[in-house]
């Protein structure tokens, strides 16, 4: 069983990208509302995907997040993907240095998100 | 002739022993000789009479004389008339011309030493004459002169000036020395002037000095004092002139002097003043001073320049004001400079930069202006130097505030698509999954209908805050409301959002209404509860309490959340402005600056008590009779009730049927009605007036007055007596509510609401 790690300060969107996963396929979801817990959970669980926001209130903001993980071994695998408000380059350009694998822009359609989700998990 | 032979004997030895003359000159020519010569002899005796006096000699001498020569005639007559038979003796004859010589000669001797004698008379007794003349005259004269004994000092001689001036005798003048008569010299001191003198290092040693009267009186004196050193014994003269006159003149000149000097030291104060006055101006803190000559180099300069460049004042004067002007500002600098120099302009202005001290860049601008002399060659320039900083700093404040609305834009942007996506999302689910139980679907669709009225709200906020950055008013819907309910709602709200805090509420005070907006009011307590919210925990109280004081009602809500610092308290009022730590909660960084322009908005106040770690109280409060809006809002006041209508319409008719003289229906509700009216309008006023010394009320604070006496005078009189004075008041307390209706005073209508709706 895959898991999933969603990390968001926004307890709406980590409602709406559960509801999204809900029913697709067989995930482990996780849920994270700031980065120092989302780069805990990972440590820990080991997911195969972390759907990462940028801002968060916190000691981490996602870009820390993402930079921290694949800055270790036991978490480099990971695939990270940036849940963005920032859509200007300069802000993928800091999500691609941190080493993030790819980005989505909010408001970003669920049913691409599943799409994408789908071909980073098989 | 008896005589003859006598004279003959003489002769006659005489001739034998000169014969050699028989020989040598006849008889004849020696005989008128001698007859001559003793005419002349006897002419000359008589002359002597003149030059000695002695005329009976003399007559005798030139007698005889003249006889010898009658005789000598005789001899001649004789022989020319033959009468003598011989020749006379020529000797004898001789002899008598040798002595006739001798006497021309004698007598001549003789008269030149009486004239010389007479002539010595004559000259000693003039010389006499001159010096007697003299000594009267310096005895007379009114200098004093002095003649006194060079070692006792008494005095010899005195003139009778000195005697005349001094009033003492001569007698008793010879008693008394120089000493005795000057007052303000003693023994020591005399012989310490007198000492050049005895010691020949002077001629003469001139004083001033102050001789004493006998009478006691004083005089001032100046002092010629000689030692004669050949004089036995030595002695001192001494001439001295009375100098009191003198002195007038000298002390009226002083005086002219003096007076002189006062109206030199007169306008000196006065130039000094006007220097002053120009220094003052020079020293001016507003702005920076500068004096400078042609190589540039400061010759003065004022505290605000020194202030202004950060050099000290000694400093400066040893610098040029092209060392301390930034070095991208001096070639334009130079270049009006110069045309200044040239005569091409006489001022110039312009912005530039001066690197102060520390190596920080000030902007200012300059005005210097060259000041020249007659011949038109430049004296110096003048400088004024105004520190612009501030002025740099307000385009610095608007840079800073436009950087912080960029912020606050994307910030916007960034809270807009939260909600934005949740809605996006969900719908997009809902619409293209069938597999949502209606549980799900209900759910879901509760949150788009959730995040569409938070996307609304933002969008208010963003739309309030576009209204104040336009400064365009926005209005204020404004009714009578109780602010309990308000806050009742809004705690309602949030309890169903179930944040997991309390909301106690206390009241103070008998409630009352007031004007107030109250979807503003709610947006207030809504933006005020969210904070307490974000930073309290969960669990924790945020209390709210409403008090109804006399004269405003004041609501505070209180958390015991993570406070803030007193430096966030000062700033929490600034537009976008959002404390340090941005991500940690989400929100607009309006909901305060918004909070504060609505309580504005409602004339009332807003503060701020906080403590890191203990939690936060804001306290706003809404003036009881709040109908003085501030000007640049909009108020939308309700058209005067029915209620009011009513009541006004009673006071018109009453009026009237006053005015008729009518009979009064009810006048004594009519009475009280009235009188209450005025009491409370009275008070109202009165309040205004205290409250906002609005200048509109200062106006109608005259007739207030009036009135105010008229209500007191008509309360202390006794019930049954006030029907006599009620028609008077009646009609003054209509003119006086007309008045102000007819302004479409605001003030008044509003008071008349609130007392339409009390009732």
């Amino acid at each position: 069983m895959k898991k999933i790690l969603i990390v968001d300060d926004h307890e709406k969107i980590r409602e709406l990208v559960g509801a999204t996963l809900d029913g697709i396929a067989d995930y482990q979801i996780f849920e994270a509302d700031n980065g120092k817990q989302a780069v805990e959970l990972a440590r820990k669980e080991q997911p195969d995907l972390i759907l990462m926001d940028v801002a968060m209130p916190g000691e981490y903001d996602g870009l820390e997040a993402t930079r921290i993980l694949k800055g270790e071994p036991s978490t480099r695998g990971i695939h990270i993907i940036m849940l963005t408000a920032k859509g200007q380059t300069v802000d993928k350009e800091e999500g691609k240095q941190a080493g993030a694998d790819g980005y989505f822009v909010k408001p970003f359609s669920p049913i691409e998100l599943i799409r994408r989700i789908e071909s980073v998990l098989t | 002739m008896a005589w003859e032979p006598l004279y003959n004997l003489e002769l006659v030895e005489a001739s034998r022993f000169f014969g050699f003359y028989e020989i040598m000159i006849p008889t004849e020519i020696i005989l008128f000789l001698s007859i001559a010569l003793q005419f002349w002899a006897a002419i000359y005796a008589l002359k002597l009479i003149r030059v000695t006096g002695r005329r009976l000699a003399w007559i005798c001498i030139s007698f005889a004389i003249l006889l010898m020569a009658f005789r000598r005639c005789i001899t001649v007559f004789r022989l020319v008339t033959d009468d003598i038979k011989h020749s006379p003796d020529q000797m004898a004859e001789g002899v008598a011309l040798l002595i006739s010589v001798l006497m021309v000669v004698g007598i001549s001797r003789i008269h030149i030493y009486f004239q010389q004698v007479k002539k010595l008379e004559e000259e000693r007794s003039q010389a006499e004459s001159l010096l007697v003349r003299f000594g009267r005259i310096l005895d007379h004269s009114f200098n004093e002169i002095y003649i006194f004994n060079a070692e006792t000092w008494k005095f010899i001689q005195v003139n009778f000036g000195a005697c005349k001036n001094l009033q003492y005798s001569q007698e008793e003048l010879t008693k008394l020395t120089p000493v005795d008569l000057k007052p303000e010299h003693a023994k020591e001191t005399f012989a310490e002037l007198v000492r050049p003198l005895m010691e020949k290092q002077v001629p003469m040693v001139v004083f001033e000095a102050v001789h004493e009267r006998k009478d006691g009186t004083l005089y001032p004196v100046l002092v010629r004092l000689q030692l004669m050193h050949d004089e036995v014994p030595p002695v001192f003269v001494a001439i001295i002139g009375d100098i009191t006159e003198q002195k007038k003149y000298e002390a009226e000149l002083e005086s002219h002097r003096n007076h002189l000097e006062e109206l030199v030291e007169s306008r000196t104060r006065e130039l000094e003043k006007s220097l002053q006055r120009t220094k003052s101006y020079f020293d001016m803190p507003l702005m920076g001073s500068v004096i400078s000559n042609l190589n540039k180099g400061f010759i003065d300069v004022n505290e605000e320049m020194c202030r202004i460049t950060g050099y000290r004042k000694d400093e400066l004067l040893q610098k040029t004001w092209a060392e301390i002007t930034h070095p991208d500002d001096m070639k334009i600098d130079a270049g009006l400079f110069s045309e200044l120099v040239s005569g091409v302009r006489d001022t110039y202005t312009m912005e530039k930069r001066y690197v102060r001290k520390d190596g920080s860049i000030v902007p200012v601008e300059i005005f210097v202006s060259c000041i020249r002399n007659e011949a038109g060659a430049v004296n110096y320039f003048a400088a004024m130097v105004n520190d612009i900083s501030d002025r740099k700093g307000v385009e610095g404040e608007k840079e800073r505030l436009s950087q912080m609305k960029t912020d606050f834009l994307s910030t916007a942007a960034h809270e807009l698509r939260t909600p934005l996506t949740t809605i996006r999302g969900f719908s997009e689910l809902i619409s293209t999954r069938s597999n949502f139980s209606g549980e799900q679907i209900r759910n879901y669709s509760h949150l788009i209908n959730k995040e569409s009225e938070n996307l609304a709200d933002i969008i208010d906020d963003l739309l309030d805050l576009s209204r104040i950055e336009s400064g365009k008013s926005f209005s204020l819907n404004v009714k009578l409301a109780n602010l309990v309910g308000s806050v009742n709602e809004e705690i309602e709200t949030f309890n169903r959002q179930d944040t997991g805090h309390e909301f106690p509420l206390l009241l103070k005070g008998d409630p009352y209404e007031v004007f107030i907006d109250p979807e503003k009011m709610r947006q207030v307590l809504r933006n005020l509860y969210s904070n307490s919210v974000k930073y309290a925990e969960t669990g924790c109280e945020i209390s709210t309490k409403i008090e109804f004081n006399d004269d405003a009602v004041l609501i505070s809500v209180s958390d015991k959340g993570e406070g803030m610092s007193q430096d966030q308290v000062n700033r929490i009022f600034e537009k976008f402005y959002r404390s340090e730590e941005v991500h940690k909660f989400r929100g607009t960084g309006l909901g305060m600056s918004i909070v504060k322009y609505l309580i504005d908005a409602h004339a009332g106040k807003i503060w701020i008590k906080s403590e890191i770690g203990k939690g936060t109280t804001v306290t706003f409060e809404i003036p009881k009779i709040c109908c003085i809006w501030r000007d640049e809002y909009s108020v939308n006041i309700p058209p005067i009730d029915d209620q009011h209508k009513t009541l006004l319409k009673l006071i018109c008719e009453m009026a009237d049927s006053i005015r008729n003289g009518e009979e009064m229906k009810n006048p004594e509700l009519i009475l009280d009605e009235l009188v209450s009216y005025a009491e409370f309008h009275l008070k109202y006023e009165e309040n205004l007036l205290e409250k906002y010394r609005y200048p509109e009320l200062l106006v109608y604070k005259r007739s207030h007055k009036d009135f105010g006496d008229k209500i007191e005078h008509f309360k202390n009189t006794p019930k049954d007596e006030r029907l006599h004075l009620l028609p008077k008041i009646t009609v003054f307390t209509y003119n006086w509510l007309m008045a102000r209706i007819l302004k479409e005073d605001a003030i008044y209508s509003s008071y008349l609401i609130e007392k339409g709706v009390n009732k």
